[in-house]
């Protein structure tokens, strides 16, 4: 029975290593390649076994180490990242350990009420109690960390990919707290005192809070951000639209007027040249493009011309009568956030590679966009680590993605050969 | 060899397209023959069947570039068509246009470079490749723009062709593994959908053109729409 209980307990252990290290991994990536990440599961398992008592200076203080040295040796990211890590695992991992170990022991001796040390003649009976409090215990603590990976999932991975530099110092004061609360109160305060306890459990509660209300802040104020600069394009394009409405009348009246003094009686050589050019002039104005959607034909208008002042080849072929069904935000979303980011990668390139296309056109009962533009192979290589702020990048293609799923469609954006690709699938609602 | 009609009125653009798509073929050591056409009348005329892709000037003198490009359909369905135009009149006319394939002139060197690429890729892709099935009944060869869909069938395979359906022993997995180069795409785990077929999508059901409704499974919609997204981003 002993036997099987151990071998139980083997199990419960390492299931339990397994989703740490899911979590850990979760908050902070591991390096790559199969063999460190093989190596770093194990190290950081080692980490997760800790066993700490009381006034245990060294088991606390070399696991704290062995945890840095680990989180700097086998993970990616920046140092603020790693610290938080440190700090949020560090006082969790003690807490839950140290509980674990100090209620079983407590409890197994209250109940049995066995000599303090098993030199001292333990019974099979004894022996088996024990085991069982032991088995016990892991499972309780496996069922603590499984449900920790399921709550905090979604928040881990939301947090360390939108984090600034300045909100992760924020998160690391605020977790400083536990941390130092676990450390001292387990080293100083004598045994035996079950005033220790809240104070654990407040420590795991607080650096999985403070996950929570990272994930929280973030959340919101890319929210409030992305809302209000969608407000700013809407005003804008609301603007250009009535600037354009107002131009486009006058260069009418103007070419109206021309054709009358054309037709008017015998006209010199000079008048007809000066009518001519200005008549030129004027055609040269009603480039606008027809896209069958006026919202959008100021969006490209206005971008085109944005590429054009960047000597950027800019070559828009959209039929967009059928894209009605779309509201005019969503429209300026894809459109405006797939043309500035596809402006701002063609600024990096030298002169002669700077090509913008964008297509869209209805075929059957889907609409299909596509926005490419070149890229440098250089660029594709340092994409990822050239980023510096995190907080807004990719800010585009993801709040693409959200309308496209809002319309039941799909997007994708990847850079293939030289050139980075946008494409847009949405299906048309079927008419009632 | 490819060969590249120009049809042009204008002697100075025929001479900058047949000088940038040379610099082309020094780049990319593909072989290229340029021939030029000063109107439309002269390309319908003599038509050459050999040429693989004209460049045609919406507006010439004696014939358009639009109804040009109508008669030149007729005689000849695979030939690459790029129209070329300025500025003002695309401004102008580009609604009658139905998103076809222009250029607006006088072109740069990158945007030429890229519509050679892709008609490069598109006529690579162009031809039409099949699969050979056995079964009881004997052997099939079935065109792949001829399959609409795959479905299982009593732990076997329904090949749903235009003309027939045909049994396969196969297994789904190998099947898919063997198609999803080719526009094929799983949206059930007993469907396997030709893209090419789609007419639309709804929540958890697909319309092909033949009016057929194939079911979506939700957990398979996700990567579904994600590959119909990159099939028909391809072809626009």
């Amino acid at each position: 029975m002993i036997y099987f209980l151990s071998i139980l307990s083997w199990i419960l252990n390492w299931s339990y290593a397994f989703v740490f290290f899911q979590i850990l991994c979760g908050f902070i990536p591991s390096r790559k390649g199969w063999p460190l990440r093989i190596l770093s599961f194990f190290l950081s398992s080692m980490f997760a076994f800790t066993i700490v008592y009381s006034n245990d200076l060294p088991n606390l203080l070399g696991a704290l180490v062995g945890f840095v040295v680990y989180i700097i040796v086998f993970h990616r990211g920046k140092w603020t990242e790693k610290l938080a890590a440190v700090l949020v695992f560090y006082p969790a991992v003690i807490a839950v350990n140290y509980l674990m170990q100090d209620i079983g022991s407590r409890l197994f001796f209250a109940c049995t009420g066995a000599p303090p040390d098993s030199d001292l003649g333990w019974t099979q009976e004894f022996y088996f109690i024990s085991t069982s409090f032991y088995t016990m215990s892991l499972f309780l603590r496996l069922l603590f960390w499984i449900f920790a990976l399921f709550f905090l999932r979604k928040y881990l991975h939301q947090i360390t990919s939108n984090l600034t530099t300045q909100m992760w110092l924020i998160v690391n004061t605020l977790m400083l707290a536990s941390f130092v609360a676990i450390f001292t109160i387990l080293y100083f305060l004598p045994e035996e005192m079950v005033v220790v306890y809240p104070i654990c459990v407040a420590s795991i509660f607080s650096s999985f809070g403070c996950i929570y209300l990272a994930a929280y802040i973030c959340n919101s104020v890319q929210t409030t951000y992305y809302a209000q600069e969608l407000e700013r394009k809407q005003e804008y394009f609301k603007d250009k639209m009535r600037e354009e409405e107002r131009v486009r009348s006058i260069y009418h009246d103007m070419k109206n007027h021309l054709l009358v003094l054309q037709a008017q009686s015998i006209p010199t050589q000079e008048v007809r040249q000066s009518i001519q050019s200005l008549q030129e002039q004027i055609e040269a104005y009603e480039n606008y493009y027809h896209t069958g959607n006026d919202y959008l034909d100021v969006i490209i208008c206005d971008k085109s011309r944005l590429a054009r002042e960047n000597q950027i080849d800019f070559y828009a072929a959209i039929q967009f009568d059928e894209g009605n069904f779309l509201e005019p935000l969503d429209i300026s979303t894809i459109f405006g956030n797939g043309l500035d980011n596809a402006i701002e990668a063609s600024e990096k390139l030298p002169e002669s590679m700077r090509l913008i296309t964008v297509k869209a056109s209805r075929i059957r009962d889907m609409l299909i966009i596509v926005i490419e533009n070149n890229m440098g192979l250089e660029v594709l290589v340092s994409e990822k680590t050239s980023k510096k702020d995190t907080f807004l990048h990719g800010f585009g293609i993801s709040n693409i993605q959200k309308v496209a799923e809002k319309y039941g469609g799909q997007c994708i954006a990847k850079p293939r050969n030289e050139k980075f690709i946008l494409k847009v699938v949405l299906p048309i609602p079927t008419k009632k | 060899m490819l060969h590249i009609a120009i049809c042009d009125d204008e002697q100075s653009l025929v001479n900058n397209l047949t000088d940038l798509l040379e610099q082309y073929a020094a780049e990319t050591s593909v072989e290229i023959k340029v021939t030029p056409y000063y109107d439309g009348m002269e390309l319908i005329d003599k038509y050459d069947p050999t040429i693989d892709l004209i460049f045609l000037d919406i507006r010439m003198r004696l014939l358009n570039g639009l109804d040009a490009a109508k008669r030149i359909r007729q005689m000849d369905e695979k030939v690459g068509i790029i129209f070329l135009t300025t500025l003002t009149q695309y401004g102008l006319e580009g609604y009658k246009y139905q998103a076809a394939n222009y250029i607006i002139k006088p072109m740069k060197y990158v945007r030429l470079k890229d519509e050679m690429n892709k008609f490069l890729a598109h006529s690579r892709r162009n031809e039409s490749p099949s699969v050979v099935i056995i079964n009881d009944t004997g052997k099939y060869k079935i065109v792949l723009k001829n399959l609409r869909y795959i479905e299982t069938f009593n732990r076997n395979l329904l090949f749903h062709t235009e003309q027939e359906k045909i049994i396969c022993y196969k297994s789904m997995k190998e099947v898919e593994q063997q198609l999803k180069e080719q526009g094929f795409a799983r949206s059930h785990s007993s469907y396997l959908v030709n893209l090419f077929y789609v007419k639309g999508v709804k929540k958890l059901e697909i319309t092909l053109i033949t009016g057929e409704v194939i079911p979506i499974s939700q957990p398979r919609r996700k990567r579904f729409m994600e590959l119909l997204t990159e099939y028909w981003g391809d072809l626009l």
